[in-house]
């Protein structure tokens, strides 16, 4: 098919760093033929390689792209959005706070809930997670400029 | 209607204060920065840049365990893995210098680790090296039932065929490493044209020279105890200048005709150079009463480990001599990276 | 048989109320612990060690048994249900165990997945009483020579596992391979693939891509799809049928055994040995088409194979103190507080005290089985947990596990990132497993090549002149062959198929 075309020149630009990491390596090595250059260097010119089969040789077998509609991609968009949010949330807010607004976010934006039921659900899921990880295992985790 | 909505968003108001109100009981800062504050207040964190299960992070356990017993506050041991100790000594030199956050290091990495890169992530003054809990040589190890039944045997051999010698290590700039080429210097041998066999610990190394893939292991003695104890490897010297107390029979270095050797091993305790003195103050006299602990001192003994505690001068000044051998080693046999 | 004696005396010290409850608990909190995706058996034992120690001798490590067997389960219990594996030796389990869940027959899988476990768990007991110090001897045979070898060997189970393109599964292994090399070098120590930011030199977590790709994007992929993602409407039954039983006991034993010889291998893997045992069953199955569509054997072959890894892994702990794995050096660990000392000469030190920590390894076994075929039922409930809710729960999980692994938000950030590269690799039906075996296999695969470079100085032939590298290197291309024999024939012949009866679906064109 023609999108897996794709996916084999992304395989040879791929390939390509590798090597490019292999030349880089290759004063480190330990005598001629094994030091960390070896490994880049395979698999880089079997990346290449197999690219180009996929470009120009090879005939992927024929398979159906699911396309998301409308809705479902701002869903996605808005849940990979929040997640990457929260990573930066619990190190600047720390683990609490960032995990209260994150599933406030995610009941909302992947579950559908209206505002009310989202927070109250937030709240349950926070205050479960704090009891049983912060007080019950004793996990360390970043908390961040409030120092919660 | 109306009142339901305002009921429930009073509930969730509620809650959210509950759950902000129950959060921060934990963390009470202590501000005040008058002489000699309270000690601790919270919770401590051990940063132990290694994964768990390890030599340095067994012995910094037991001694979380001890010492947050002793001061009635959790220590609590935070794994930091990778890039042979550096993600964790960064991670630990970077929090907050407020005494809550210790460092668990190792000749690993320190010494070795600052003496191998040529771009050091840090450096020995970021460091205020508190005091160790371990310190014990290098055993050199072959396998048992070789040909070697003596350090001299080992000595001979590699004088006459140096091509042969296949040792483990865990890297070109490790402690491992250094105590190899000191060892071949002494006894006149290139080191050039030996072998180093690269792995990722002693889980990896020790079965490879008790299976004979590789000959000469040179590991610290708590990794090798079991082992050798199991009949599977042979100890043939040690590098300390008195024979150490978990192989009384295993002749010194000195005492199998090899000098000049210097390596030790050791695990301790150290702060962000940053952080308050009385705290460092506080741990230092804390690690030294444990190691005189018998209680404590037993519990080392389960875990093969030797105790040993050197105050901040004594072990700066290990440190230090440490990196300025390496380097020179670094310098002379082109090892840095 | 005087072992056979001295394992009733340790039973006898074992077996007390208060222990069997120590094992419920450890059981219990393991395989809690194990279900959260990223926390799989070393953080577990390694927060709940503390616990443990203010236990007595037996009865901490009857808990630590019990933990280690319930977070080793644990992962399968998502795995099977939610198609998450919690950890890397579950990713085979989901491969037919989240179908047959999604077919309504979730129950029955889980239920074959204890009985895998257990009777896995049993031969690897039983090993260690018989064979012991014999078996330890002769795993130190393998050095880097074997090791590399060996995984050559399991190179091959790409070709099984790449769905429909073999050359697309190629591609994703090389990536796999590619990103495992982020970090350091193992000879040099040289910074590899870093582009000079500091967190990459730790190396990427293989749990954060784990989940990344397999949970994180599983629930973003849920979201686009059109077709409703229903929980079986009608459960059925709730446990394994006798027929099931019938099926998948031959494979049982077949991969417990595959598991067990493997774990004997200092460093060896559950999952090496799941994946291993997997594709075994596929090849010799007289339905293969059937394997990743909901065959009960795809999930009883790699528990079975996994968990007789683990139960193995114990013989080189004991006889000669070397943890084939992290959980394994942290039960180590945890063992050496008590006074255990390794050894060949541990069975007539230790004595009776051994003894009672091998039968505590055994009621930590049962207990699993006791435990979780009971609740089989109240596990399947959790599918019909409305999936709006499962949803945003599953991804906080997620992001709390990976955490934890390496105290890390590098990791974090890791896993979310190869979530939407999971979504575009799914979409656009490029196979996950081959990836994630070859980075799983990278490191073990290039140390053991170096190390044997070092000791032949340079020459390739240590590869043939070791008798047993040779034999597992021959076999290795010789498996090769046939599959990609195999692989041709059965398209061939579903070419045909197709176009003499266009009406039959044919099985090549999903992935």
């Amino acid at each position: 098919m023609k999108q897996d075309k794709i996916g084999g020149l992304v395989s040879i630009a791929i390939g390509a760093a590798s090597l490019a990491e292999t030349a880089i390596l290759y004063p480190y090595r330990l005598n001629s033929i094994s030091g960390d250059f070896v490994m880049p260097g395979v698999v880089g010119v079997l990346l290449v390689v197999l690219g180009l089969l996929l470009v120009f040789v090879v005939k992927t077998p024929p398979y159906e792209i699911e396309r998301a509609d409308r809705r479902a991609r701002l869903q996605m968009l808005g849940t990979v959005v929040i997640l990457f949010a929260y990573w930066y949330a619990i190190s600047e807010l720390g683990y609490v706070i960032g995990t209260l607004l994150a599933s406030l976010g995610l009941f909302k934006v992947v579950s559908g809930y209206g505002w009310i039921r989202a927070t109250v659900y937030a709240g349950i899921v926070t205050l479960v997670l704090y009891v049983v990880l912060i007080q019950l295992l004793n996990i360390a985790l970043p908390t961040g400029i409030f120092n919660v | 209607m109306r009142s339901k909505k305002f009921y429930s968003s009073l509930a969730v108001g509620a809650l959210t204060v509950l759950t902000l109100a129950g959060c921060s009981g934990v963390a009470t800062t202590s501000s005040s920065t008058n002489a000699a504050p309270a000690y601790p207040t919270r919770p401590i964190q051990l940063v132990v840049p290694f994964a768990p299960g390890g030599g340095t992070d067994l012995v910094s356990r037991a001694a979380a365990a001890y010492l947050g017993q002793k001061w009635g506050k959790t220590i609590n041991v935070v794994n930091k893995p990778g890039a042979g100790g550096a993600t964790g000594t960064e991670a630990a030199l970077t929090a907050a210098p407020d005494g809550y956050t210790v460092l668990a290091d190792n000749g690993s990495s320190t010494e070795a680790l600052l003496s191998g890169a040529n771009k050091p992530p840090f450096t020995l003054k970021d460091l205020n090296l508190v005091g160790t809990v371990v310190n014990q040589p290098f055993v050199f190890l072959v396998k048992s039932g070789s040909q070697f039944k003596t350090m001299q045997d080992l000595n001979a051999w590699v004088k006459a065929n140096p091509g042969q010698l296949t040792f483990g290590s865990t890297g070109l700039s490790s402690v491992q490493t250094y105590t190899v080429i000191q060892w071949l210097q002494a006894i006149g041998v290139d080191y050039s044209k030996v072998h180093l066999v690269p792995n990722n610990g002693a889980s990896d190394l020790l079965p490879q020279i008790a299976g004979g893939h590789v000959v000469l292991g040179v590991q610290d003695v708590t990794g090798a105890a079991t082992l050798v104890k199991a009949g599977q490897l042979t100890p043939l010297a040690v590098t300390s200048t008195t024979p150490s107390p978990l192989f009384p029979n295993v002749p010194t270095l000195a005492q199998s005709g090899v000098n000049g050797v210097v390596s030790s091993f050791w695990s301790g305790i150290a702060l962000p150079s940053g952080a308050p003195k009385s705290v460092a103050e506080k741990w230092g006299s804390a690690m030294d009463s444990m190691l005189k602990d018998p209680a404590f001192l037993a519990k080392l003994e389960t875990l093969n480990a030797q105790g040993k505690y050197l105050n901040t001068t004594e072990f700066t000044a290990l440190v230090n001599n440490n990196l300025t051998t390496y380097t020179q080693l670094v310098k002379q046999y082109n090892l840095g990276q | 048989m005087n072992s056979l004696g001295m394992l009733l005396g340790g039973f006898a010290n074992a077996l007390t109320p208060a222990n069997l409850l120590m094992a419920l608990i450890g059981v219990l909190i393991g395989s809690l612990a194990g279900m959260i995706p990223g926390i799989g058996p070393t953080p577990a034992i390694a927060i709940l060690m503390p616990f443990t120690t203010a236990l007595g001798p037996v009865q901490g490590i009857i808990m630590l048994a019990g933990i280690y067997y319930g977070a080793v389960y644990g992962g399968s219990t998502t795995a099977i249900l939610l198609g998450i594996p919690a950890e890397l030796q579950a990713v085979p389990v989901t491969l037919d165990g989240y179908p047959l869940a999604k077919q309504g027959r979730g129950g029955p899988a889980l239920g074959i997945a204890a009985i895998s476990s257990f009777v896995a768990g049993l031969l690897g007991v039983l090993g260690l009483i018989f064979f012991a110090p014999l078996l330890a001897d002769q795993a130190l045979k393998f050095g880097p020579p074997e090791y590399f070898a060996l995984m050559i060997l399991t190179l091959t189970v790409i070709v099984n596992l790449s769905g429909a393109s073999v050359t697309k599964g190629l591609v994703m292994g090389m990536a796999g391979y590619l990103v495992s090399m982020v970090g350091v070098g193992p000879s040099s120590g040289h910074a590899r693939f870093t582009f000079g930011l500091a967190p990459m030199s730790a190396g990427i977590e293989i749990v954060s891509v784990i989940i990344g790709l397999f949970a994180i994007s599983e629930v973003i992929v849920g979201m686009s799809s059109r077709t409703p993602v229903t929980a079986a409407e009608k459960i059925g039954s709730v446990y394994p049928s006798r027929a099931d039983l019938k099926l998948t006991a031959p494979t049982m034993v077949r991969s417990g055994l595959i598991g067990f010889f493997l774990g004997l291998l200092p460093g060896a893997s559950p999952a090496v040995s799941a994946f291993l045992s997997y594709d075994v069953e596929k090849r010799i199955s007289k339905n293969p088409g059937l394997f990743g569509k909901g065959a009960l054997q795809g999930v009883a072959a790699p528990e079975a194979a996994g968990n007789a890894t683990a139960s193995s892994g114990f013989i080189p702990l004991f006889t000669l103190g070397i943890p084939s794995s992290p959980p394994l050096a942290i039960l180590l660990a945890g063992l050496t507080i008590y006074g255990l000392q390794p050894g060949p000469n541990l069975f007539n030190q230790s004595g009776s005290f051994v003894w009672a920590v091998i039968a505590s390894m055994f009621i930590g076994n049962v207990m699993l089985v006791v435990l979780h075929l009971p609740l089989v039922g109240i596990w399947v409930k959790l599918t019909q947990i409305p999936l709006r809710v499962l949803k945003p729960l599953v991804l906080i999980l997620c992001v709390v596990g990976v955490y934890t692994v390496r105290n890390s938000m590098f990791d974090v950030l890791v896993a979310l990132v190869f979530g939407v590269i999971g979504y575009f690799l799914r979409k656009y039906h490029w196979p996950l497993v081959p990836f994630i075996l070859c980075f799983m296999l990278g490191p073990l695969t290039e140390l053991s090549f170096v190390q044997s470079m070092s000791i032949s100085n340079g020459s390739l032939s240590i590869f043939f002149t070791s008798p047993i590298a040779l034999v597992i290197l021959i076999l290795a291309v010789a498996l090769f062959g046939v599959s990609v024999f195999l692989m041709r024939r059965s398209r061939k012949r579903a070419l045909s198929l197709e176009t003499n009866r266009p009406d039959l679906p044919t099985s090549i064109h999903t992935n």
